[in-house]
């Protein structure tokens, strides 16, 4: 369980970005944050990362305080962020302690890159790789020492439509297989509905939560049922209206 | 054409099918070196000929052949090595040198802030002194022989690294630092697995010009006083009057500093293959 408990934060530069959070995100589920730009999604998930330090309230995993970044906590970010200067392998095994022996980390990035569907791009430098490829091996890299908490900042955001639904897909997928916490920062609602156990909306300025949403829909979902829509239209109408992104 | 890449690329995308290179066209390489060869040939052979008519005055301006004549005699009696070898001794030393401790320091300032705040000013300050001018202060403190000369070559390859290896990490994408923040990485692993691997190629254009130098200095070197090496070469020629040594000595200086920098170059290409830039294509 990951709980924010009165988290704000507040930039050097006098922006609140985020006022008195709370939210817990149970263990095993899904979450998705949604919101209109600038209401705090990102900083939201740097905050969980320990890339940035709530200027008040606290951050728990399992009951005990974060303070930066933690080894139960894999980050895939909006960009793929891969090394160049290494292959796909060595960028997965970037993921990994470099306590565990040479082999046994070879051994687990391959099996990662197999799990993504990358096992015949190893060796393949991230110039090398399309924009889907390269998401896919950040999210190997993510994926790899099999954290319990997975954080995603709109990982699929800069990829056309077939794309992302196919990375989709994949995502619940891997996710099946340990059920990690996750938590996925979006600005689409399709996404939103199609992945979430639970769709959390923030708005205003600063960022606070406005409204929370079961998604109860049984898996694997399909957007064109009138079921999946009527979803989507309450999340609309949750929204705040100043400019949505994903109407 | 940018649309049936893309194309191309998603129906390869889940890695079953052969990877997308970005393959730029290729110059065939043979007939680039030889096009580089037109220039010097052609004003060698123009060189010859001003000579063989008299435009040219021989004893100061001695053609081609005539300094091959001058070099082969000096190696046939192994005066020839020596020089060379001593030369070459040098500028190997001095660069080792200025380029191990720029490596150091560009790499600690360049990733402690405090540090820099605290080193920098004084790096610059030192570097705003022309080079030559410690020739005076390192002779009286190491003598006339090998350490001064050593030194002021160093000193001379020096600035180039530090200064691009400090630029260089100081310019490193905050993003990828962020990933190694992800994954725990200690200040040391951080230097060494991200911030001096993604600085490489800033280091290795610094490397380039701080050989440079290494070649220009080693003349200062030996210009100021030395009983071997090319620059003890062309101060003989001066002395003796004789410019066929002076232009002999010029040329090797040409010839090992090209030489240099290309085994520099060729050596370190594949360290920076992984580049996706304009000039990486070859």
């Amino acid at each position: 369980m990951l709980e924010l408990l009165g988290v704000a934060k507040r930039y050097p530069n006098g922006h609140l970005a985020l006022d008195s959070l709370d939210l817990a995100l149970p263990a095993g589920r899904i979450t998705v944050v949604i919101g209109p730009s600038g209401c705090g999604k990102s900083t939201l998930l740097r905050l969980l990362a320990g890339l940035e330090a709530p200027s008040a309230g606290r951050i728990l995993l399992d009951g005990e305080e974060l303070h930066g970044p933690s080894p139960a906590i894999g980050v895939v970010f909006q960009e793929p962020r891969l090394f160049p200067w290494l292959d796909v392998l060595h960028n997965v095994a970037f993921g990994l302690s470099r306590r565990l022996p040479r082999r046994e980390r070879r051994e687990l990035a391959l099996r990662a890159c197999d799990r993504v569907g990358l096992g015949a791009a190893v060796a393949a430098l991230p110039k090398q790789l399309s924009g889907g490829m390269a998401q896919r091996a950040a999210l190997a890299r993510a994926l790899v020492a099999r954290p319990p908490v997975l954080l995603l900042d709109e990982p699929f955001s800069a990829l056309d439509a077939i794309l992302r639904a196919q990375l989709q897909a994949e995502l619940l997928r891997l996710w099946g297989e340990d059920r990690p916490t996750l938590l996925l920062v979006t600005h689409d609602l399709d996404e939103a509905v199609l992945l979430a156990d639970e769709v959390v909306v923030l708005g205003g300025h600063p960022g606070r939560i406005v409204s929370r949403l079961e998604i109860t829909l049984p898996r694997p979902r399909e957007p064109q049922r009138p079921a999946f829509q009527m979803l989507r239209a309450r999340l609309l109408s949750a929204l705040p209206s100043d400019n949505l992104q994903a109407a | 054409m940018a649309a049936a890449l893309e194309r191309l690329a998603r129906s390869t995308d889940r890695g079953d099918g052969p990877v997308l290179a970005r393959s730029a066209p290729r110059a065939p390489r043979v007939p680039a070196a030889l096009l580089g060869l037109v220039l010097p040939v052609g004003l060698a052979l123009l060189w010859e000929l001003a000579a063989a008519r008299g435009w040219i005055t021989r004893r100061l301006l001695p053609p081609p052949t005539a300094i091959a004549v001058q070099l082969h005699e000096l190696a046939l009696t192994g005066e020839l090595a020596r020089h060379l070898e001593a030369t070459l001794r040098r500028v190997a030393l001095g660069f080792a040198l200025g380029v191990g401790a720029a490596t150091l320091l560009g790499a600690a300032t360049g990733t402690f802030e405090p540090l820099r705040r605290l080193l920098d000013p004084t790096v610059q300050a030192l570097r705003a002194i022309p080079s030559i001018a410690w020739v005076p202060l390192f002779v009286l403190w190491f003598g006339i022989f090998e350490t001064p000369k050593v030194l002021l070559i160093a000193v001379g390859a020096f600035f180039p690294v530090y200064l691009a290896l400090e630029a260089g990490i100081r310019g490193v994408d905050r993003k990828l630092v962020e990933v190694g923040r992800v994954y725990h990485l200690g200040p040391l692993s951080m230097i060494g697995r991200i911030l001096l691997p993604a600085a490489l190629p800033a280091w290795l254009t610094g490397v380039r010009g701080g050989l440079g130098l290494a070649w220009m200095f080693v003349i200062a070197a030996e210009l100021m006083g030395a009983s071997e090496g090319l620059g003890y070469l062309l101060v003989d020629g001066q002395m003796s009057g004789n410019a066929a040594i002076i232009l002999g000595a010029l040329l090797l200086f040409a010839v090992l500093g090209k030489a240099s920098d290309a085994l520099l170059v060729a050596s370190t290409r594949r360290l920076v293959a992984w580049q996706d830039s304009f000039g990486a294509g070859g």
